[in-house]
């Protein structure tokens, strides 16, 4: 059989590619049924405790070829403060996240750690996976579709779906930067524990991270 | 009436707590050596508590540790989640739950200075380390060794180490670590056995 020529496999290639991406973004989106209304604790529910309980979690992050495991803890210090402590098994303190109002700033960070680099992907991915600064902001795009309702939060370039179920518990969150998706986060729900008892975050591009975190039952 | 009692008796329930600083050091130094040279092999459980002071939270976490002379070590995890690190001779081991990585102690600064560190807390002889300016306190239950670190990057973390030990000193009973935040972690050690027979095999990791 005969070789089809470099040019046309490359070409074959972009397209399929790009056919993916954008079938992948239009899994999220759809004109069907679209609503407009402010994120509330009512009608999704939050990672973080807006009564300030604070949640332990068994971490796993793999990022830069590094693997760092222990216990990240999540607490609401106030009406406007939250905290993202990662504390290594031996008991170190590798960062301390703090979200403040609409900043996020890394308040600590280990030493070695303490990369340009490194902190973005951080603060990046535990923003979104946790849901820092979603709730009572600006009017949210929504569409509803089987049930199911999917929320379109936009910021610059980058776009984020939060698909909901019909108890208001995030089932999934993909971020897309223009049409490229940029990274995916799946959450398991568990009603006994009234609580997200695994959150999933995988990053793509060039920097690959992934972060699991497993509730840790007390 | 409770509360007269309780600030009459205040003093004394304190005096129990207070140290003061050891007069001649000479003969505990003489006592710690001697503990570190009698000591063939440690086994014990431990339980780790961090607290961190921004937030008023506590991790406590629970394992059991074993050291036997010269060099190994298996620190083990059990609670909130498995972990395990073991120093044998030249090499470190750590299994969480997703992962087991080896690194030669000599081809990685930070472990080799790790290694150092535990190994020497747990015989008790870190107070002979240059990287501590050491001082000397007793009460009338036991000793405390405060630690405060003199290199720079040990200084960047930790505000002090200090290192309890029973009256008898025959092994370290409780450290704790004070990093330069305040956030603090202490480690209790429970039913300690003190020159128990110790197979090698516990400190590999298949």
């Amino acid at each position: 059989m005969r070789q089809l020529p470099k040019p046309y496999l490359l070409l074959s290639s972009v397209l399929t590619c790009l056919i993916f991406v954008s079938c992948t973004i239009s899994k999220y989106q759809s004109s069907v049924k679209p609503f407009i209304e402010t994120l509330t604790y009512q009608k999704l529910l939050p990672v973080v405790d807006p009564k300030g309980t604070s949640s332990k979690f068994k971490a796993n992050i793999d990022v830069l070829n590094r693997h760092f495991t222990g216990i990240v803890i999540v607490k609401k210090t106030d009406s406007v403060t939250t905290h993202v402590i990662f504390v290594t098994e031996l008991g170190m303190k590798m960062f301390d996240l703090e979200q403040k109002d609409t900043s996020l700033n890394m308040v600590y960070v280990f030493e070695p750690m303490n990369k340009p680099n490194f902190i973005n992907v951080l603060k990046t991915n535990f923003n979104n996976m946790l849901l820092l600064g979603v709730f009572d902001k600006d009017r949210t795009t929504g569409f509803l579709r089987n049930k199911q309702k999917t929320y379109e939060l936009l910021n610059g370039k980058e776009k984020r779906y939060l698909i909901v179920d019909n108890t208001n518990k995030l089932i999934t969150q993909a971020t897309f930067s223009k049409k490229k998706k940029t990274s995916k986060i799946t959450y398991v729900y568990n009603a006994e524990a009234a609580a997200y008892t695994q959150i999933k975050c995988v990053q793509y591009g060039l920097v690959k991270i992934k972060i699991e975190l497993n509730k840790i039952s007390e | 009436m409770y509360k007269t009692l309780l600030i009459l008796l205040f003093p004394f329930l304190c005096f129990s707590q207070t140290f003061k600083v050891v007069k001649d050091t000479s003969v505990l130094k003489q006592k710690i050596e001697s503990m570190s040279k009698l000591t063939t092999s440690i086994e014990a459980d431990f339980t780790q508590e961090k607290n961190l002071s921004m937030l008023s939270e506590k991790i406590i976490s629970k394992g059991h540790f074993v050291f036997k002379k010269e060099n190994l070590l298996r620190w083990e995890y059990v609670s909130p989640s498995k972990y395990l690190i073991v120093i044998n001779k030249e090499k470190v081991i750590i299994k969480d739950e997703k992962k087991t990585t080896k690194y030669d102690m000599n081809s990685n600064k930070v472990f080799k200075e790790i290694n150092d560190i535990m190994l020497s807390c747990v015989q008790g002889t870190i107070f002979k380390s240059n990287k501590f300016k050491t001082s000397y306190y007793e009460n009338d239950k036991g000793y405390k060794l405060e630690l405060i670190p003199q290199v720079k990057n040990m200084k960047e973390t930790f505000k002090k180490i200090n290192l309890y030990f029973d009256k008898n000193v025959t092994s370290v009973s409780k450290m704790e670590m004070i990093e330069n935040n305040d956030d603090l972690t202490s480690l209790d050690f429970t039913n300690k056995k003190l020159n128990a027979p110790i197979a090698e095999t516990i400190f590999t990791v298949k």
